[in-house]
């Protein structure tokens, strides 16, 4: 047997204690320490991204109308705060700051909010009266190239731009005023916060955000219509009206990816015998086949103008939700872009929906009711579970969850 | 006299049970860590007694997973009384990053009475030392109630 | 019947039991010296460590607190073992001389070695008795253990007494000598029995029978609270475990008292001849000498609690029970039985 701390342990008798007396004399924690956040309301300009990094669930808003605008309160829950910091790494304003206060003790759960109250302008009025068309102005030159700008805030790229308005409809801050008709993107500067949420959200690659390749502009691309030119005369097959998928037999190659990726197993290609069937009672119209098939032999829908009938490679895709994005915008127009729900329920994008139904069919509790005529999306608030099985099987992303 | 002796007892030998309740261990370390030389809650007559019944405080790490939770509950009311449920961490006051999830059957506050949160996501020895002497306080008025 | 003198009798006993070498003693003592133990290992560990009174507040906030009865337990064991044990120290207490004072100074032949041995056993009995009646397992494993522990220190413990009672006896010429008077009139009379080579080794033994027999650290297998949940005392709560811990305390106070008056007996002739060469006499003097006597005690318990109990705990940590087991019959028996050969050989 040996003791390694007789030694230790003598010698400790007659040296001083090795302890910080803490509550007898405070202590204060290292640098860079994270303890309890404060929160700078005038800073904040409520993009709400702090609440989306937060991996605690532990920053919340409420929000009230007010007269010209709205009047945000922004709680952050100490006791659910993994103390990660992330929420002040995203805060692009510094608004979110962690102090070296360790001292969070409580004995009511409210001793442990901090809060801040945001009032927040209605910036829509002024935004596209102010600056007509900013950066739309210098219309870039042939050969010109379009650089990310070096403040972090975004660039469009004419010459891929469709202005679809998901940019707009997407931007937390609401910076962006996209006119479909006018062919106009606006950016408001003062509001932009620079996070990067529109080049995210473009579809065409169209935003330009720091760290991204610069863009050379090609002359004759800029005007949208580009895509008309395309051969009209080779695409024979014509969309069917009930958004049912129709198959080009010419392009077709049977490589069955579209029978694989069908939701609702409505397809049945034999590669072999060169057969395509569509079980008519089994689809639901969703377009997934048309947007998998990697030849675009697949046409799902009836084209809604005439004078580009199935447009040949690229706006095939992307032709399909358009058609049926000016039924759709009408009944929600009032609404803004819808966000998640708090409560753990499914909320529609009515602008991605095509109404095909998949999600009533999955959902488990029968909670979910869609006419695909009427295109309506009906949510039975107490049948749903919150299982965020229709998110899950939505072939468009249109359930936000 | 008498009383007040016992009371005053009562202040100076807080004797602590720990809880895991599913816990990642980060509060486990950080807890652990106050008895070390350094915190050496002994000061204030804290002890780590190996069974509740011993136990004045009760402190509660770990979001309390549905396995624990029937366990927790047990174990908490085999504490003698007066008794001080203290939770420390993040986890037991909210779920904190688990918050949600089909196999955290908390917040603690759902099922018993807490009488102090220690924030942190590990809290400090420090924190956890304040909360001590919080819960002492509250010990303290427990047994002045009592006769 | 009640005559004067049987009143003034049945009161000095009374006085015995309740105050000095008795009850009250017992706690006082006891606690400071549990205080200073905690305080002497908190030191060695480089801490601070709890105030000096710190068992005080500890038992008066057990009487404080709600007393938990399971509902498996037998309720009357469960509530009495604790009683019992306390009660067994301090009647020890009453047999171990202070040098020259014995509460039973008028029947040698009542406080024996022998006697002690027995009464040493009823703390550890009854602390089994009231954790078997509490009807939990982790008091299963720590019964187990506890009594292997019993086991492994009898045995060296029962050696030494021998050795001890054989060396008075060899000098007395009676053979073995197994009154607690006896051996602490020989040693006021030729020096203490620390100070003959033969009685070392038993002396060493005995040192390291102490955290043994009082269970601390490491021979705490019993009373694991990190691994068994205090073993025993696993469902005692309120007043019930405070006396546990109250006895615990007053066992380190016995056994290392027990100490003192087996091998440093002669101590207290040396005070009474200072206070001869002083010139004192009559009760004063007697008084004087009680009090000095009862201080150098004290003293040497704190001294023997520091050695055998504090420094142990801090340097050592818990041995497995089998560990325990070997140890105690390999080492510590060992050294007590070299004492007891050479006391046999009349060395």
């Amino acid at each position: 047997m040996d003791f390694p701390f007789v030694k230790e342990a003598l010698s400790s008798i007659f040296k001083k204690s090795s302890c910080d007396m803490y509550p007898v004399r405070p202590s204060e924690a290292a640098p860079n320490y994270r303890g309890r956040i404060v929160f700078h309301p005038d800073k904040c300009i409520n993009c709400n991204m702090c609440e989306r990094v937060c991996s605690g669930n532990a920053i919340t808003h409420v929000s009230e109308p007010t007269e010209d605008g709205e009047r945000i309160t922004r709680t952050f829950y100490l006791g659910s705060c993994t103390f990660c910091a992330t929420c002040m790494d995203f805060c692009g304003h510094g608004a979110i700051e962690f102090t070296r206060d360790y001292h969070m003790v409580a004995t009511k759960e409210e001793d442990l909010m901090v809060t801040g109250v945001v009032i927040k302008k209605t910036p829509v009025k002024k935004a596209p009266a102010a600056k007509p068309a900013a950066p739309a102005a210098p219309a870039p030159a042939a050969g010109a190239v379009i650089k990310p700008r070096d403040d972090g805030k975004p660039v469009q790229v004419p010459s891929k731009c469709v202005y679809c308005t998901l940019c707009a409809k997407k931007c937390p801050a609401g910076a962006l005023t996209v006119d479909r008709a006018a062919k106009t993107w606006t950016l408001n500067e003062d509001e932009c916060v620079g996070c990067g949420t529109c080049a995210d959200a473009c579809p065409k690659k169209a935003i330009l955000m720091p760290g991204d390749e610069p863009v050379a502009v090609e002359a004759p691309a800029a005007p949208a219509p580009a895509p008309a030119a395309a051969p009209a005369a080779k695409s024979a097959v014509v969309g069917r009206e009930d958004g049912k998928p129709v198959q080009d037999p010419d392009k077709c190659v049977y490589c069955t990816i579209c029978a694989k990726k069908c939701p609702a197993g409505a397809l049945e290609v034999d590669r072999a015998a060169k057969t395509w069937k569509l079980d008519e009672d089994s689809c639901v119209a969703c377009g997934t086949c048309e947007s998998v098939c990697p030849k675009k032999a697949i046409v799902c829908g009836v084209q809604d103008a005439p004078a580009a009938p199935a447009p040949a490679p690229a706006p095939a895709p992307a032709e399909a939700p358009k058609a049926a994005e000016p039924e759709v915008i009408e009944p929600c127009k009032p609404a803004e872009p819808p966000k998640p729900r708090d409560d753990g329920r499914p909320v529609q994008d009515p602008a991605k929906c095509v109404y095909c139904t998949i999600c009533a069919k999955k959902c488990p509790a029968g909670a979910l009711e869609v006419d695909r005529a009427a295109k309506t999306w009906k949510l039975d608030e107490d049948l749903c579970i919150g299982c965020g099985t229709c998110a899950g099987v939505c072939p468009k992303q249109a359930i936000l969850y | 006299m008498f009383k007040k002796l016992i009371e005053e007892s009562t202040a100076k030998s807080p004797w602590l049970f720990h809880i895991n309740a599913g816990s990642c261990n980060g509060c486990d370390i950080e807890l652990v860590s106050v008895l070390t030389p350094r915190y050496d809650a002994e000061r204030l007559g804290v002890k780590l007694s190996g069974t509740p019944r011993h136990a004045d405080i009760v402190v509660v790490t770990g979001p309390v997973t549905v396995q624990s939770l029937p366990r927790v509950l047990r174990t908490i009311e085999q504490v003698p009384e007066p008794r001080c449920i203290v939770t420390m961490g993040s986890c037991p006051q909210s779920g904190n990053v688990f918050r949600g999830s089909y196999s955290i059957a908390g917040p603690l506050s759902k099922y018993v009475h807490v009488d102090v949160d220690v924030a942190g996501c590990a809290p400090k020895p420090e924190a956890v030392i304040d909360g001590l002497v919080k819960a002492i306080e509250i010990l303290r008025e427990k047994r002045r109630a009592m006769n | 019947m009640f005559s004067l003198e049987f009143l003034q009798t049945a009161l000095l006993y009374l006085g015995y039991i309740l105050i000095f070498p008795g009850f009250l003693f017992c706690f006082v003592i006891g606690l400071l010296l549990c205080g200073i133990d905690r305080k002497a290992v908190a030191r060695m560990q480089k801490r601070v460590g709890p105030p000096i009174l710190q068992p005080f507040y500890d038992f008066f906030k057990l009487c404080g607190k709600e007393t938990i009865v399971p509902a498996a337990a037998s309720r009357t064991t469960f509530m009495m073992a604790p009683l019992l044990g306390l009660s067994a120290l301090v009647v020890i207490q009453l047999f171990i001389p202070v040098f020259n004072f014995r509460v039973f100074r008028n029947l040698p032949e009542v406080a024996d070695i022998i006697v002690i041995l027995y009464l040493l056993l009823i703390p550890a009995v009854s602390v089994m008795m009231g954790g078997a009646a509490s009807g939990s397992p982790y008091a299963g494993i720590g019964l187990s253990r506890e009594m292997v522990t019993v086991l492994a220190v009898e045995l060296p413990l029962v050696l030494v007494l021998l050795s001890v009672a054989k060396t008075v006896g060899n000098a007395m010429g009676t053979g073995l000598v197994f009154s607690m008077s006896g051996i602490a009139d020989y040693q006021a009379a030729h020096g203490s029995l620390i100070c003959r080579a033969s009685m070392i080794p038993a002396a060493l033994a005995m040192l390291l029978i102490i955290p043994g027999e009082t269970g601390n650290h490491p021979f705490d297998a019993a009373e694991a609270e990190t691994e068994i949940c205090e073993g025993l005392l696993a469902e005692y709560s309120g007043a019930p475990l405070g006396i546990f811990k109250l006895s615990h305390a007053v066992k380190m106070l016995t056994l290392t008292s027990l100490f003192v008056a087996l091998f440093l007996g002669g101590i207290g002739s040396g005070v009474v001849r200072l206070i001869a060469a002083i010139g004192l006499t009559g009760g004063l003097a007697s008084a004087i000498a009680l009090l000095l006597q009862v201080l150098i005690m004290v003293l040497l318990c704190i001294v023997l609690t520091l050695v055998t109990i504090s420094f142990v705990h801090a340097v050592t940590a818990r041995l497995k029970i089998e560990q325990l087991f070997k140890y105690y019959w390999t080492v510590v028996t060992g050294l007590a039985l070299i004492s007891l050969v050479l006391a046999w050989f009349g060395k």
